[in-house]
């Protein structure tokens, strides 16, 4: 081989482990981030409510400064003392922290068992957010400044909100059952400010 | 010199050239900037700067190249007349440009063919604002990036006339068509008035010597000039070519692809009603890939799914085409300096965009080395090699009068020489001055080496380059 043939040769070894090192680099501003919490315990009444089980949860992880993020829901069922199997209706509400909430997501949750205390599969809800580009503290006139400094005012909210089997006979959840049912919430990939937001170009062709 | 290759046809040189001055400045940059900074005032700047600062450096540039017959630092050692001289620094200048552009322009070349190919998954369709954040820096922005060097490659590794002309000769065409195609659409919908409002009212309040600052930066973006690639290309010009009349005819039709450009992009935001939206303003403030990747695609969806999906799918393609003959011409300048030194043109060419490649890695993963590549380019090779290479061709080389006169029937190239001289470059170091080292802060102070940032307002640009130095190699 000619000297060229083992320069190119050698910017070609440099090229594949650029290549290498840069697919697994992980950029530190795009994670995982786990927001967990559980549904509070509730006791049903023979009230008529269908909705009787309804848990709110305000979760803020500090410095939310990402435009976009994907997020997982997941929801089970924890177990119960008295009630009829059957299935169970389980919606997530998640609004992001520009304030905005997505179209909430429905699924049904078969309840297998339950007076034995019996269990129930997972549900899992998926959610694209996307903040836009302005988090609700900046101004349009300081996107030349925007870093990850930069963060919205307000948290993440999940919202899940569960209606229990209905007893067949009266349509109501049975007057003293108890269900727990469990969520939890991750997002799984966030994607930062000052990473997405690239400068304008000042040269090219 | 033998076998350096030649141009088949004038049209395809022009094609060629207009290729490599078309780009992301001409079909993004430039219609936000004319929305931006006061309209048909911005673009009555643009034009007397393109006649007295971008034509006249151009036509120097292509004459050196004619000339000379030279990749660019054989051609300044040629004209100089001195194997040894200094002036050969300028074709460094050109080359250094050249690969420090193509360190991140491979890359946004991607997000346009990544775009593209996204029109057949209905990913941009499915989440018009939000793909950008996840294709813009990652592995497969990687991976796009390699598949536009390789393409990049392979085109320039094929020669003039086999590889790069018959490529834009397909591709140029194209792109008129696309963006004509999207225009003559824009003016039978509803509303698009206002689009044209945005872009022909004029505000000449908005002017000031940042603006004219930033309208010298669009010509020299957009003309491609201190790269070395005007030079280059025009080398390879038959001798019975007119440097004045191709050079002219590809000022004009670059500048008139822009122009279409604004009558494009805002027409289609006003007839779908994003013109006035506060989210969409954010996204075309945010600069040209806020504009191109985020309120466009926003647009295409607006259209319905048939339209919208058609024309989504061409406005990318285009955007490739635009970028991918940009980033031809661009490899060409370092690939013609090895292929004159004896080296073959094939290996030339892969060894130089291995090594464009392996920078745009960094450029792949982190903004920040794209925005540090970018500033150095310009702020530093640049400005400084179109000053100094209208200042060579005005004073040192001689018979550039001659040449620009060839194939004329008027005598101009003595009025062209004299601008070279005396008006181009004084007017270049005056905005490089007031609007580039001198410029004017927020509180209407002169502030060390700043450059406008838009709407009056500067940025330090020591400042950002030191800042941007610790940035991308910390990998913030």
């Amino acid at each position: 081989m000619q000297k060229i043939d083992w320069i190119i040769a050698g910017v070609g070894v440099v090229a594949l482990v650029a290549t290498t090192l840069g697919v697994l680099y992980e950029d530190d501003l795009t994670g995982a981030q786990d927001i967990t919490f559980t549904t509070a315990e509730r006791t049903a009444t023979a009230a008529p409510s269908a909705n009787f089980a309804t848990s709110t949860a305000f979760e803020a992880p500090a410095g939310i400064n990402a435009t976009a993020a994907a997020m997982t829901v997941t929801v089970g069922f924890e177990g119960n003392a008295v009630a009829p199997q059957g299935s169970a209706t389980v919606r997530v509400t998640v609004t992001g922290p520009d304030g905005v909430a997505l179209q909430p997501e429905t699924q049904s949750m078969t309840i297998a068992n339950a007076a034995g205390g019996g269990g129930a599969s997972d549900l899992t809800f998926n959610f694209d957010l996307d903040f836009g580009m302005v988090p609700g503290n900046v101004t349009v006139d300081d996107l030349s400044e925007l870093d990850e400094s930069m963060a919205w005012d307000m948290p993440y909210q999940i919202e899940v909100t569960v209606t229990p089997p209905q007893d067949p006979f009266t349509g109501v959840p049975q007057s003293g059952a108890n269900y727990v049912f469990s969520a939890s919430a991750t997002i799984t990939e966030s994607y930062y400010m000052h990473a997405i937001v690239a400068p304008e170009l000042q040269g090219g062709a | 010199m033998a076998g350096r290759g030649q141009w088949n046809s004038r049209f395809g040189f022009i094609m060629a050239a207009v290729g490599s001055a078309v780009g992301l400045g001409n079909l993004v940059r430039f219609p936000r900037e004319m929305a931006d900074q006061g309209g048909a005032a911005f673009l009555f700047v643009y034009l007397g700067l393109l006649l007295l600062v971008g034509l006249p450096a151009m036509l120097g540039e292509m004459s050196i190249g004619k000339m000379t017959n030279a990749s660019p630092v054989a051609a300044y050692r040629k004209l100089a007349g001195d194997d040894k001289s200094k002036w050969a620094i300028l074709g460094v200048f050109g080359v250094l440009a050249a690969v420090f552009v193509l360190f991140f322009y491979t890359v946004i070349a991607g997000w346009a063919l990544r775009f593209f190919v996204e029109s057949f998954r209905d990913g941009w369709f499915d989440d018009p604002s939000g793909l950008f954040d996840t294709v813009s820096f990652g592995p497969w922005t990687i991976f796009w990036n390699f598949v536009v060097t390789a393409v990049t490659i392979y085109i320039v590794s094929r020669g003039i006339s086999g590889g790069i002309e018959k490529a834009t000769v397909i591709m140029m065409p194209a792109l008129f068509l696309i963006i004509v195609g999207i225009v003559v659409y824009a003016l039978f919908q509803d509303g698009m008035g206002a689009g044209y409002r945005e872009i022909f009212d004029p505000d000449f309040s908005e002017m000031s010597i940042n603006n004219v600052s930033n309208a010298i930066g669009q010509v020299f973006f957009s003309l491609s000039l201190g790269q070395g690639a005007m030079l280059t290309y025009a080398s390879y010009m038959e001798k019975k070519q007119s440097v004045t009349k191709d050079g002219t005819t590809i000022a004009f039709a670059d500048s008139g692809v822009a122009l279409l450009a604004a009558m494009m992009i805002f027409p289609v935001l006003a007839f779908t009603g994003l013109l006035a939206d506060p989210t969409t303003q954010a996204q075309l403030d945010s600069g040209s890939f806020g504009t191109a990747f985020r309120a466009l695609p926003n647009a295409f969806v607006s259209m319905g799914d048939v339209i919208g999906r058609i024309v989504g799918t061409v406005f990318f393609l285009g955007l490739f085409f635009a970028a991918l003959s940009s980033a031809i011409s661009l490899l060409e300048v370092p690939t013609s300096v090895l292929a004159d030194k004896g080296m073959q043109r094939w290996k030339a060419a892969v060894l130089m965009g291995m090594i464009t490649y392996t920078f745009g890695v960094l450029s792949s993963i982190n903004s920040n080395w794209l925005d540090l590549f970018d500033q150095i380019a310009i702020n530093v090779f640049v400005v400084v090699g179109v000053a100094l290479t209208t200042i060579f061709a005005g004073w040192k080389a001689k018979g550039v009068a001659k040449e620009l006169d060839a194939g004329l029937k008027s005598r101009i190239g003595i009025y062209v020489v004299w601008m070279m001289r005396t008006v181009t470059p004084v007017l270049i170091l005056v905005t490089f001055i007031f609007g580039g080292l001198w410029g004017v802060d927020a509180n209407g102070d002169f502030a060390f080496w700043h450059s406008a940032a838009g709407d009056g307002e500067t940025t330090a640009n020591w400042r950002n380059l030191l800042q941007l130095f610790g940035k991308a190699f910390r990998f913030e």
